[in-house]
């Protein structure tokens, strides 16, 4: 483990000593130097995912498969859309965007004699056990995962950009980045705002979304695997997140939709969400059935996502 | 049901903190310290065997460090959990703990009535009783808060302690601060991304590492302007005194060195090459060594000042920064 981290610790620093920082040198941006050394981390990660997912998961897709893979276009899509969201740009552009923000709200707290609280500073252990710190920044953040894709299917308006990352019928590792742009900008905005509200250091905060990343990849992914009987109900598996992505089912009934969870099942079984059938349905939306069309390209599915918004606030 | 469950995570908690805390307590003595901005942690490393003997998990984000004016305990600035922690650098362990706003850089004035932190982050030098710092008072509010341009990251008092001079890294100049006044009255500009600023022994001149550039410029206090400039290295970044009272140490950055500068001569008169981006570093006259940490790399590189050999690479924590022996060089 320790030659890993140390590995990527040393590919890290080349990156950044040979091409990042001479760069920003050049163009008169040393001020940002820290930023940039995180944002090559961000990067480093990105890559490291999209190698995991090609050493993996693609294998696992070939030998326990849950349907055949039948439509090479439509994964060629979400190909585009990962590499896009594995850049980490739109996060790391608001995780500092949000800084000056965050910083404002501190004085302002501070000139009245109060100090905004952490995770920390309520539960003090934290502070002192990185690990622990590490676990509940996860279940926070997760919890949020929640209920944020809660309300991206209960409001008319969001579920109209959202449906664009449900149209996939050709469900792979690769589609958990295929998302309308708008949708992305919302979703990362928010949780860069209570990820900071909440005190996760930036260092930490990488390794945060890398993992959920993961995670949430594998629950994309077209397989058959499934985590047994408890293992369901610790970890959201490729099943239970298919369920979410199925006809009928991941988008309809009293809450619009069932498994939410992104990484836990617990807020699925807590709230009364989850739905730990058997089985491989056939994934997309009904609509589809009756023709409707959200495009094949990249272009073409953000540019209908837009109309569907615009039909959605016009109604 | 669900207060077993509070009862026995803070149970487990506390042992595992504990047991944490318990273990950098062996060797820290005679430690070199040395703070993981990225890590949240502290690194004790023994300056004979250049191995890390523990590592004590401080605050979100500590950049720098000073010693107390008794030299009892090391002040920590926690920038990204806004927090002043007090670290008892025989035993390693966290004695107090404060609340302060961003506290980047700190510095107590050379007649010890005032203690300034810089809020990077936040745009702010904040000016303390020197007292209320020394007698660790539980809650601490600045005398006076003076806004600053953009990122005030390092700064040093003028002899007299009565000016502080603040480099503005993200506007290309040097904050002065009336400390009786308490107000901002001159800003001089300086270059992109001033960084290290160092005080001449007679008063008469204040130095700046520019970051966006390869030198370090010379204020002239009398006249406010920069009156010479003299190269070292991509990515000027800190200054340091040598101890001799006729150098400094420069960190280039970019250039992964450390220029030697006879600062009355102003002229660069020996260089070491430092792998993994130089930024603090003590140095320990004792070993004749130079200890440098090299925040890309995540390393401390200890160098042989009388052969410029890397004597040690010394794997720590992430984006090592702040370094402190406790029998280092003068300060002067």
């Amino acid at each position: 483990m320790s030659a890993i981290s140390d590995s990527f610790a040393l590919v890290h620093a080349w990156l950044f000593e040979t091409i990042v920082q001479p760069a920003l040198f050049a163009v008169g941006a040393m001020q940002f130097v820290e930023e940039a050394f995180l944002g090559t981390e961000l990067a480093l990660w990105g890559a490291l995912q999209v190698l995991v997912m090609l050493l993996v998961l693609r294998p696992l897709e070939a030998f326990i498969a849950a349907e055949p893979r039948v439509d090479a276009r439509a994964v060629r899509t979400d190909v585009i859309y990962t590499l896009l969201a594995r850049l980490g740009i739109l996060q790391i552009f608001f995780f500092f965007l949000l800084l000056p923000l965050e910083s404002e709200l501190d004085a302002a707290l501070h000139s009245v004699g109060i100090m905004r609280p952490t995770l920390e500073t309520v539960v003090p252990f934290l502070g002192e056990n990185p690990l622990l710190a590490f676990l509940a920044y996860l279940i926070a953040f997760d919890l949020f995962g929640y209920w944020i894709h809660r309300l991206q299917h209960r409001f008319d308006w969001w579920w109209a950009l959202h449906a664009l990352h449900h149209s996939q019928r050709q469900l792979t590792f690769w589609s958990d980045s295929r998302n309308h742009i708008l949708d992305d900008l919302i979703v990362t905005l928010a949780t860069a705002l209570v990820v900071r509200l909440i005190g996760v250091p930036p260092g930490q905060f990488i390794a945060l979304a890398a993992f959920a990343v993961l995670i949430e990849n594998l629950s994309h992914a077209n397989t058959r695997l499934w985590f047994g009987a408890v293992g369901e109900r610790l970890m959201v598996s490729p099943r239970f997140h298919r369920w979410h992505h199925a006809i009928g089912e991941g988008h309809e009934g009293p809450h619009r939709g069932v498994n939410f969870g992104v990484l836990f099942p617990c807020w699925d079984m807590l709230f009364g969400t989850a739905d730990f059938r058997a089985g491989t349905p056939e994934t997309g939306i009904r609509d589809q059935l009756a023709g409707a069309d959200y495009g094949r390209g990249w272009w073409a599915q953000q540019y209908l996502g837009f109309v569907r918004l615009w039909r959605s606030l016009a109604s | 049901m669900t207060r077993i469950l509070r009862q026995l995570a803070q149970f487990l908690g506390r042992g595992v903190a504990l047991a944490l805390a318990a273990w950098p307590l062996i060797g820290a003595a005679d430690s070199v310290i040395v703070l993981n901005s990225l890590s949240n942690s502290v690194s004790l490393i023994d300056p004979k065997t250049y191995r890390e003997t523990g590592r004590v998990t401080v605050g979100k984000e500590p950049h720098h460090m000073m010693a107390t004016p008794d030299d009892d305990a090391l002040l920590i600035g926690n920038t990204a959990n806004n927090e002043l922690m007090f670290l008892d650098r025989k035993t390693g362990a966290i004695t107090h703990k404060m609340p302060m706003l961003d506290p980047y850089q700190l510095a107590f004035s050379p007649d010890r009535r005032w203690f300034v932190a810089t809020a990077l982050r936040m745009d702010y030098v904040d000016i303390y009783n020197g007292e209320d710092i020394i007698r660790r008072k539980a809650t601490v509010k600045p005398v006076a808060r003076v806004k600053t341009r953009s990122m005030p990251s390092h700064l040093v008092f003028t002899n007299d302690s009565k000016l502080i001079y603040v480099t503005e890294q993200g506007s290309a100049s040097v904050a002065v601060i009336d400390v009786a006044a308490r107000k901002l009255v001159q800003h001089i500009r300086v270059g992109e991304g001033p960084a290290g600023i160092w005080a001449s022994p007679d008063d008469k001149e204040i130095w700046v590492g520019i970051m966006g550039a390869d030198h370090v410029v010379v204020i002239d206090r009398a006249s406010s302007k920069v009156v010479a400039t003299v190269s070292t290295g991509a990515g000027a970044h800190n200054i340091f005194p040598r101890g001799d009272g006729r150098h400094i140490m420069v960190s280039n950055r970019v250039a992964n060195t450390v220029s030697v500068v006879d600062w009355k001569a102003r002229k660069v008169v020996d260089e070491y090459p430092v792998p993994g981006g130089p930024d603090c570093l003590e140095i320990i006259p004792a070993a004749n060594e130079m200890w440098v940490t090299a925040r890309w790399a995540k390393k401390v590189v200890v160098i042989d000042l009388a052969t410029k050999a890397v004597k040690a690479s010394i794997p720590v924590g992430r984006s090592p920064h702040g370094i402190y022996y406790h029998a280092h060089a003068p300060r002067r």
